[in-house]
């Protein structure tokens, strides 16, 4: 008893300084301020074209299917899908239509956008419908509730949100059609992507989301579809 | 005193004795806080802005940059959001391509009017794919890490470019770019785009 009592005595004699801990937390604040990332930042593996002698593993197996070769042309009017080297599933006897035409033309997508307090037009987001159902960011599905809710999140910050019409690359179409030559070509990881000069780089990287995974309808799981990507300059 | 004699009846003569230090203690603290302010203004209670300062020290640790990149978006440089990718963990030199200029490690290197280079900073002039000052940069800093992978064995040349493009960037002046920094030995690229 009389131990404790001198402790306790002893204890409330002190005043814990906090000053030191105080500044130590105020310069830690803004050092970490500095350093957090707010926008994650993730990344697209890309390659060019090599100049040289094709892999020895395609030459080496006779007997396997010539390599495929895919390549996507992004061009003003539409999407066309090519193969050097085969022909590709659904686009038999099309040949002579699609000559004339891109494989999958532009469609009409919705876009909202609001307007800054600086009086900058911002769109927000772009809304494309494919078979009945509406996908955000090319190929990403969403809800006709999730697009209501965030057009009443904008209309409460910014005042007023337009929808408009606006001619863009049907995105979900060419998933699709990805999906399909996948199953003839199941072994290809491998895209060639190339596009007009005035192609702006969004519909570059919209066109590798549509290459690079699919959802497998059966499993539920998440698939390469080809997701190596080289970039040609080459023009069509 | 009258009023504290009854409120201490029933207690034993060491928890009077308690009591009655502890008043004093704080008797002498206050005496100590009027003596520390002479203007006597009200006292200071760090304890809750510490409560703050921690929990905020906490949470930005937790959202602390694993990333080695840091990469700022501006009015010049609005990066593309994709689905589905994973988030880089490589430190790789970036090259961005904004509305304005092109710059490597964040330096401007060449300036970018209406999505192009102008004429005089390519070698085989308009049409021409080699942004030669864009080249001299990239050389150097293939130079420099080549240098480096002499020295430390951990650092490895690969030839790897970070290509931070605004959205609105040409498919031309992309190639133009990609083409320049082929010639300069780097023949890998990562596109950085805002992960959703």
């Amino acid at each position: 008893m009389g131990r404790t009592d001198k402790y306790k005595k002893r204890e409330e004699e002190k005043e814990v300084d906090l000053i030191p801990f105080m500044n130590l937390i105020a310069i830690l604040i803004p050092a970490l301020m500095y350093s957090t990332e707010f926008v994650k930042i993730a990344s697209l593996a890309v390659s060019s074209p090599r100049i040289g002698p094709s892999q020895p593993a395609q030459v080496d197996k006779p007997d396997e299917k010539p390599p495929l070769n895919l390549t996507i042309a992004i061009s003003s009017i539409g999407l066309y899908i090519a193969s050097a080297n085969n022909v590709l599933p659904g686009s038999e006897g099309q040949q002579q239509e699609q000559a004339a035409g891109p494989t999958i033309p532009k469609v009409t997508a919705k876009s909202y956008s609001i307007q800054e307090p600086s009086g900058k037009v911002k769109e927000m987001m772009r809304v494309w419908e494919f078979n009945g159902k509406t996908y955000n960011l090319g190929i990403k599905p969403v809800t006709s509730e999730g697009i209501s809710q965030r057009v009443a999140g904008w209309k409460a910050q910014y005042g007023s949100v337009q929808i408009k019409d606006v001619l863009d690359h049907n995105y979900p179409a060419l998933h699709e059609k990805l999906k399909v030559i996948k199953k003839a070509f199941e072994k290809e990881r491998q895209v060639i992507i190339s596009a007009d000069p005035n192609v702006v780089f969004e519909s570059v990287v919209r066109v590798m989301d549509a290459t690079r995974n699919y959802q497998d309808e059966e499993s539920g799981e998440t698939k390469y579809l080809f997701p190596q990507v080289v970039l040609s300059a080459g023009v069509v | 005193m009258t009023e504290t004699k009854d409120s201490l009846a029933g207690l034993t003569p060491e928890e009077i004795e308690e009591l009655e230090f502890q008043k004093k203690a704080k008797d002498a603290r206050k005496e100590k806080m009027k003596l520390r302010r002479p203007g006597g203004g009200v006292a200071l209670t760090p304890t809750s802005l510490l409560d703050i300062m921690t929990i905020l020290l906490v949470f930005m640790l937790k959202n602390y940059a694993t990333n080695p990149m840091n990469i700022n978006p501006s009015g010049d440089l609005r990066l593309v959001k994709s689905t589905d990718v994973s988030e880089s963990h490589k430190h790789l030199v970036p090259l961005a391509i904004t509305s304005k200029h092109i710059l490597v490690d964040d330096k401007p290197v060449v300036q970018v009017k209406d999505g192009k280079v102008s004429a005089t900073a390519k070698r085989e002039g308009g049409d021409g794919y080699f942004i030669t000052p864009l080249f001299d940069a990239l050389q150097a800093t293939a130079e420099h890490q080549k240098k480096l992978a002499e020295y430390n064995s951990s650092v490895k040349f690969e030839g790897e470019l970070m290509i931070v493009a605004d959205k609105d960037v040409p498919f031309r002046l992309l190639s133009e770019v990609l083409y320049t920094a082929g010639q300069a030995e780097f023949g890998k690229f990562e596109f950085a785009v805002i992960r959703l």
